[in-house]
């Protein structure tokens, strides 16, 4: 158990590369937080940052509040499972569960307790005398982290831990790694570019871009609250829509205005936003599945549109449908779709609409004290 | 423009039969996707389609003119493969200007060309990069803006997609797509994603160990798979599958699965008198999943494996008491479940589809089966 701080880490790599960008973070004990962002952000080295693995350019590093910073990898007590299984191909999947405890001393009924209790976790008792090469990369990987938890450390690493397992198997690694997550107590760091496995998996989530955390949060809020346009597009299958939009007040009443639409807003949010933002230059965000969609005006705010193309999947339709000048994707039950060239008219249901600001794209928060 | 004709294609490499006896149309200004596993032939049917491979049997016909013997500049086909290469050394715009150059198209009208291309791609802005300074997802755009711009007939993607980001994937498979119905070409296109496959093609041609599965339109082959490998390959999440075997009593043919069964007397003269064994199968969007018991349909309790959750939707994976094998749902929704929670799935028996189990084929589906 460790209760991990980052504070104000950087990491420039040789030929100025700054891979990691003046970046705090709090991981409480007993969680399993995912770092996610797209390749190239940062999120491994922060990893190994934390692992002992990589030194910071600047900031400190903390387990339990005692600075860890100049300590190597094998003092920290952590483990970690990367993309490729760190497993001996040699030597049985038995010995490869022993092996990381005979640096331990520990008596003989110890390991062989230790050993069982992790065969049986994992459900490895049919091939504990197989050779990993004999294995497919799925069992292997299952091998990698009963090597990582035989040791009982402080913190498990997992880093894309299922970049290269075929799609049946990755299902099973993912619910061993929840039920370990919950059965061992311990804290887990798991990186991912996969919005799915953090969203899945981790019970907070660090989203990352360029080397700087974006945001923080628990998944369902990084999914409903994006704290920027960014982590509003990268999560979501497909992203968010976004419209550029002027705040507008006329007659008493506040609307956000573009080519495509003129949205009347609640007052007390049309006061809020030019209390809390200077400029009126503003970007409205909504979920492709949040969009409502008719083949008849509904109501004055319904926007006329036509779809320019379907994309059926199995349970859902995703419409492309063109507003104006502007494109936006609605993703639908098969039940509600159109065909393509057909008239739609959608509407956005204010409870979904997010603002940000155009200038920071940052989230415009807003109390829904009206709602 | 008359289609592809592809007559008993087969190809060995040493040992191994790739392909084994292929035959097919490829209808004309469609997009037809060739669907299977690693290894089943398809980057192999593509390249012989391109000229790159010889078949050691069959022929091929494209504008009805049999092209068997032609090279691939000959057959005006342009083929993108999953490993594209791009002249590092050139910009974006000379890697694209290639191969007009190559045809001595005017320089003028080159440009026109490729500006149009690379708006269409939206590359437009990348023209004066290396493709050093590009993203995959860029790279991969510029590569097929090169074969585009060729205005070939013909085109053959193999994987194009598959080393993308996803997030670039979700919008080129929309790109392709519109682009194909624009211009108007025929494309075939390898795919190992059914999804890639159910979002764009209008075709699909499901390919398995070098030989032909079902071939078909797109909605087509997905509501009515003709064999068990066929539905369950062309679907994402996976189809469930559920082993039964067919009692005979009292004038009543019933298919037991153990956890519930199917009474197919209406249709007995389909099912042999001595084959038992059968596969009933559900796709994960045609289960309903509830926490209170429901009253319609085959109705199942269940145990929650994990609760996966893909944005909008979730796919949960559930454990039948007795049975080895997860059923999988598909929730169109966000919906966190414990592991260990009890839940209730339902189906309807005119979701169901029954295949033989020794020769997979398709016995009966759906609507035969019961009631709307």
């Amino acid at each position: 158990m460790a209760r991990i701080r980052l504070e104000n880490i950087s990491k420039v790599f040789s030929g100025n590369v700054e891979a990691v960008k003046n970046f705090s973070l709090t991981i409480p004990e007993k969680i399993v937080v995912s770092l996610l962002g797209p390749s190239g952000c940062g999120k491994t080295t922060t990893m190994r940052i934390i692992a002992g693995l990589e030194t910071p350019t600047v900031g400190r590093v903390y387990f339990d509040g005692q600075d860890v910073t100049d300590l190597p990898a094998r003092e920290r007590n952590v483990a970690m499972v990367f993309q490729f299984p760190a497993i001996y191909p040699n030597v049985t999947v038995q010995d490869n569960i022993v092996f990381p405890l005979k640096a331990q001393s520990l008596s003989k009924e110890e390991i062989d307790q230790r050993v069982s209790e992790v065969v049986r976790t994992l459900d490895l008792e049919g091939v504990l005398n197989n050779l990993p090469r004999s294995l497919d990369a799925g069992m292997r990987q299952k091998v990698a982290i009963a090597r990582a938890i035989v040791r009982k450390p402080n913190v498990f690493l997992f880093d894309e831990p299922l970049t290269n397992v075929d799609p049946e198997m990755r299902v099973e690694l993912k619910s061993v790694i929840k039920r370990l997550s919950k059965e061992l107590g311990q804290t887990f760091i798991y990186v991912t570019h996969d919005q799915s496995e953090a969203l899945t998996l981790a019970d907070r989530v660090g989203v990352m871009k360029d080397g700087l955390l974006l945001q923080y949060d628990e998944p369902g809020r990084i999914y409903d609250r994006p704290a920027n346009t960014f982590v509003g597009w990268f999560l979501g299958n497909p992203g968010m829509n976004f419209i550029e939009v002027e705040l507008k007040e006329a007659k008493n009443k506040f609307y956000l205005m573009s080519e495509e639409l003129c949205y009347l807003l609640p007052y007390w949010a049309g006061q809020a936003i030019r209390e809390k933002v200077s400029s009126k230059e503003l970007i409205l965000g909504i979920r492709p599945e949040h969009i409502e969609i008719s083949k008849k005006k509904k109501g004055e705010a319904w926007i006329e549109g036509m779809c320019a193309l379907v994309e059926p999947l199995a349970g859902r339709r995703i419409l492309y449908i063109k507003l104006q000048r502007k494109e936006i994707r609605a993703k639908v039950l098969p039940s509600e779709a159109v065909a393509e060239g057909e008239k739609v008219w959608i509407n956005l249901p204010w409870q979904e609409v997010r603002l940000f600001s155009r200038e920071s794209q940052k989230l415009i928060e807003l109390n829904s004290g009206g709602e | 423009m008359p289609p592809i004709q592809i007559e008993n294609i087969t190809k060995q490499f040493g040992e191994k039969k790739v392909l084994d006896e292929i035959s097919l149309t490829i209808k004309e200004k469609s997009f037809t996707c060739i669907l299977g596993p690693p290894g089943a032939g398809k980057t192999t049917l593509l390249r012989i389609l391109a000229g790159l491979e010889s078949p050691d049997g069959g022929r091929i016909f494209i504008d009805e003119k049999e092209v068997t013997s032609w090279t691939p500049t000959q057959r005006g086909v342009s083929f993108v493969s999953q490993l594209f290469v791009l002249y590092p050394h050139m910009k974006v715009y000379d890697n694209i200007a290639y191969p007009l150059k190559l045809k001595k198209i005017p320089k003028e009208e080159r440009d026109r060309k490729i500006k149009k291309v690379a708006q269409f791609l939206k590359i437009a802005h990348l023209l004066d990069r290396a493709p050093s300074q590009l993203s995959g997802g860029e790279q991969q755009r510029v590569a097929i803006a090169r074969a585009l711009v060729k205005g070939a007939k013909v085109y053959l993607f193999d994987e194009p997609l598959t080393n993308l980001d996803y997030k670039i994937r979700e919008d080129m498979r929309a790109e392709l797509q519109r682009m194909q119905k624009r211009l108007g070409q025929t494309i075939v296109y390898a795919a190992s994603d059914p999804v890639e496959v159910l979002a764009m093609s209008d075709n699909v041609v499901i390919l398995d160990g070098g030989k032909v599965e079902q071939v078909g339109g797109t909605r087509e082959v997905y509501n009515h798979p003709q064999t068990l490998f066929a539905g369950t390959y062309f679907g994402y999440p996976r189809m469930n599958t559920f082993s039964a075997f067919l009692t005979r009593n009292h004038k009543r043919v019933v298919l037991d699965a153990g956890s519930f069964s199917v009474d197919v007397t209406t249709l007995r003269e389909r099912f042999l008198a001595d084959i038992t064994e059968y596969i009933i199968a559900v796709r994960p969007e045609n289960i309903l999943v509830d926490e209170d018991q429901p009253s319609a349909g085959i109705i199942l309790e269940v145990r929650t494996l994990l609760s996966e959750i893909i944005g909008s939707d979730t796919i949960l994976h559930l454990e039948i008491p007795g049975l080895i094998e997860p059923v999988r749902v598909f929730v169109p929704k966000a919906y966190p479940v414990s592991p260990g929670k009890r839940l209730w799935i339902c189906f309807a028996l005119k979701d169901l589809f029954v295949f033989e189990k020794k020769s997979n084929k398709l016995v009966c589906q759906g609507e035969e089966v019961g009631p709307h």
